[in-house]
């Protein structure tokens, strides 16, 4: 049986709808990225000009300056916290024979669908903008948002990849070698985990800088993350907006390379290679 | 070190699967293998020796020393899995120095041990490579030495072999064999492959739904086995119903037949066991040949496997090694008709069971 047949249509279709889709996802960003060095752009396709004053503008601009080092430091806390939580609980969610461990996993991974972020936003602005609780707007205030948001993608990325490896027969392998739980915990389990970490902690870093929904919420005037002090970007000129998007877009594209290069399937191209 | 196992249950859910009052024991160098279908319980019985499992009731021993909840990392056994389970962020060196990493033994001591080990299942040349870029084979011999290198107590091979192509699966039973020799210890080898047990097992348990039918010695197993059950599962085998007539006579689909001797009450219903290479196939009629005619004819280089049908009806698998014979008729000599317990249930009572649940002294 000749498979030409089955296999070069499909191939042809899905070559057709990848370039739709990449047209539809980088026109957008091309545009911004002619903005932001763009003249003057008003009611024409492209802007006039080219100029590089918007950048000048924007590396000057304190708001803008104090948001994006908020941006980061709250992203580095959020990516050691969601670590430091989320690595010991995988490994037991991953381990457990109990259902209901099982079902608050479950619960857990589907929480970014079950509660949205402006929903998780509207809690948080409840819970602690109380006289007991008076949170709202401080900085570990949005850390902590952060990682109850960003925690779940990194359980799916950490708890695939310990099923994948088969680190329950690797543990018992471990066990009867004489190996005590910290030792195969140290031993064989985090070096284990090491790829999956990288691009976990990469994918949380790419949620936390680019979130706006739930930060809009409870950040506050003082820790201002970048994604908010943006969206006042757009009342000014276009350019200026374009500007200050790329810095956003290059933060997102250097998480989502990163990411990229630290997966499994990538580094074992990169070993295959070798 | 022997291994004992006492009346042992262990069931995974409240009346579900697991086994029940498995009584074995493993002597000292001795390589026993457990045998039988899919979900019969024989890697539970490794689960539970390993320590991974703890038994509901009974007891398991390991040198005369009762293992209770003793977790697996105290109880100093090897054990080889089905999927090899080696450290893959760990080099062939590491992966064999990990035991004797965590038991403290002196880095020269260690060096020297794992070299020796690797020289043993000869992998020396690859230490420092990583196990993602071995063939199944070779991993399978790391497997081997780095369940080895500490000097356990017993081995366990959980279906080492399954994951192995035909040739190689035969290599590694030879080898596997030859290093279990060289250190003399106890091992446990579960695997669902009759011929793989046959071959390589001092003594051979056969398990079936949680219970273990039959412990024998290969021959034993083949030549009296101890119920239907146990015939079916090794080797080829006809079976036919029965009832017995007299102490040599039995009556079956095939007609009254004479049997071998056997300890059956007149009338009881038993099972008949004809092993197809015990029948005679012949060109021309002889005293009590009966006429055939070949349904299938299977060449396997030494032997052709025929299935042949009686005129009466019923067919049998018999065997031949003359390649260019044309068979017309069958002889089935007395002894060639085995009366065996049609099950479990009625296999102990009127027949001793040609079986010992000890090792030979």
């Amino acid at each position: 049986m000749s498979t030409r047949g089955l296999t070069g249509r499909p191939t042809g279709l899905s070559t057709a709808a990848l370039a739709i889709y990449a047209l539809y996802l980088l026109t957008p960003i091309a545009l911004i990225l002619i903005g932001s060095v763009g003249e003057v752009w008003r009611n024409t396709l492209l802007p006039n000009g080219v100029t590089g004053r918007w950048f000048e503008q924007l590396l000057s601009n304190r708001t803008f300056v104090t948001a994006f080092w908020t941006s980061l430091w709250v992203c580095g806390a959020t990516v050691v916290s969601c670590v430091v939580i989320g690595t010991p609980l995988a490994y037991v969610l991953a381990n457990t024979r109990s259902r209901l461990l099982a079902v608050i996993g479950r619960v857990i991974y589907l929480s970014p669908v079950a509660a949205p972020a402006v929903v998780l936003g509207f809690g948080f602005m409840l819970a602690f903008s109380s006289e007991s609780l008076p949170f709202l707007g401080s900085g570990w205030l949005m850390v902590a948002a952060h990682t109850v948001l960003c925690l779940p993608y990194l359980l799916q990325v950490l708890i695939a990849d310990l099923k994948l490896q088969g680190m329950a027969e690797l543990e018992r392998a471990a066990e009867s070698l004489g190996a005590g739980f910290w030792q195969r915990f140290v031993d064989i389990v985090l070096p284990g985990l090491v790829h999956s970490l990288a691009s976990a902690s990469i994918l949380v870093a790419a949620l936390s800088i680019g979130e706006f929904q739930l930060t809009n919420l409870i950040a506050g005037f003082l820790h201002r993350t970048y994604p908010i002090v943006l969206l006042q970007a757009f009342y000014g000129a276009t350019g200026f907006a374009c500007a200050a998007t790329v810095i956003l877009l290059v933060l997102a594209l250097a998480a989502a390379v990163g990411g990229a290069l630290t997966s499994r399937g990538a580094t074992g191209v990169r070993a295959g290679l070798a | 070190m022997t291994i004992a196992l006492e009346a042992v249950s262990f069931s995974y859910q409240p009346g579900g699967a697991g086994v029940r009052a498995v009584s074995m024991t493993i002597g000292d160098g001795e390589l026993m293998a457990v045998i039988g279908p899919s979900g019969c319980g024989k890697s539970t019985v490794l689960k539970l020796i390993a320590g991974f499992l703890i038994p509901q009731s009974g007891r398991i021993l390991i040198g005369g020393q009762d293992m209770g909840a003793t977790p697996p990392r105290d109880r100093d056994l090897g054990v080889v899995f089905q999927s090899y389970a080696l450290f893959p962020h760990m080099s062939l060196a590491e992966n064999v120095g990990y035991p004797l990493k965590l038991r403290h033994i002196p880095r020269e001591d260690a060096r020297r041990r794992v070299d020796e080990a690797l020289a043993m299942v000869g992998l020396a040349a690859l230490a420092d490579r990583s196990p993602r870029s071995l063939s199944g084979g070779q991993q399978q011999r790391v497997a081997l030495a780095r369940a080895l290198v500490f000097r356990p107590r017993a081995l366990l091979l959980d279906e080492p072999l399954s994951a192995l192509d035909a040739t190689l699966r035969s290599e590694m039973r030879d080898e596997i064999r030859r290093l279990q020799r060289q250190y003399g210890i106890a091992t446990l080898h579960i695997t669902h492959d009759q011929e793989e047990a046959l071959s390589m097992a001092d003594r051979v348990a056969v398990m079936r739904a949680g219970e273990v039918l039959q412990v024998a010695t290969p021959r034993e197993l083949y030549r009296t086995p101890v119920n239907r059950e146990v015939a079916a599962f090794v080797g080829h085998a006809n079976l036919f119903e029965g009832t017995v007539v007299d102490r040599t006579r039995v009556s079956t689909a095939l007609g009254e037949l004479a049997c071998a001797p056997h300890g059956f009450a007149p009338r009881t219903t038993v099972c008949v066991l004809i092993r197809p290479e015990a029948i005679t196939v012949c060109r021309h009629p002889v005293p009590d040949a009966v006429p055939v005619t070949v349904l299938r004819d299977r060449f396997l280089g030494s032997v052709r496997r025929l299935d042949v049908q009686l005129r009466s009806g019923p067919t049998l698998l018999a065997e031949t090694t003359e390649p260019d014979l044309d068979p017309q008729f069958i002889v089935l000599p007395p002894a060639a008709v085995q009366v065996i317990a049609s099950s479990a249930a009625n296999a102990g009572s009127d027949t001793p069971r040609p079986s010992s649940l000890h090792p030979p002294d």
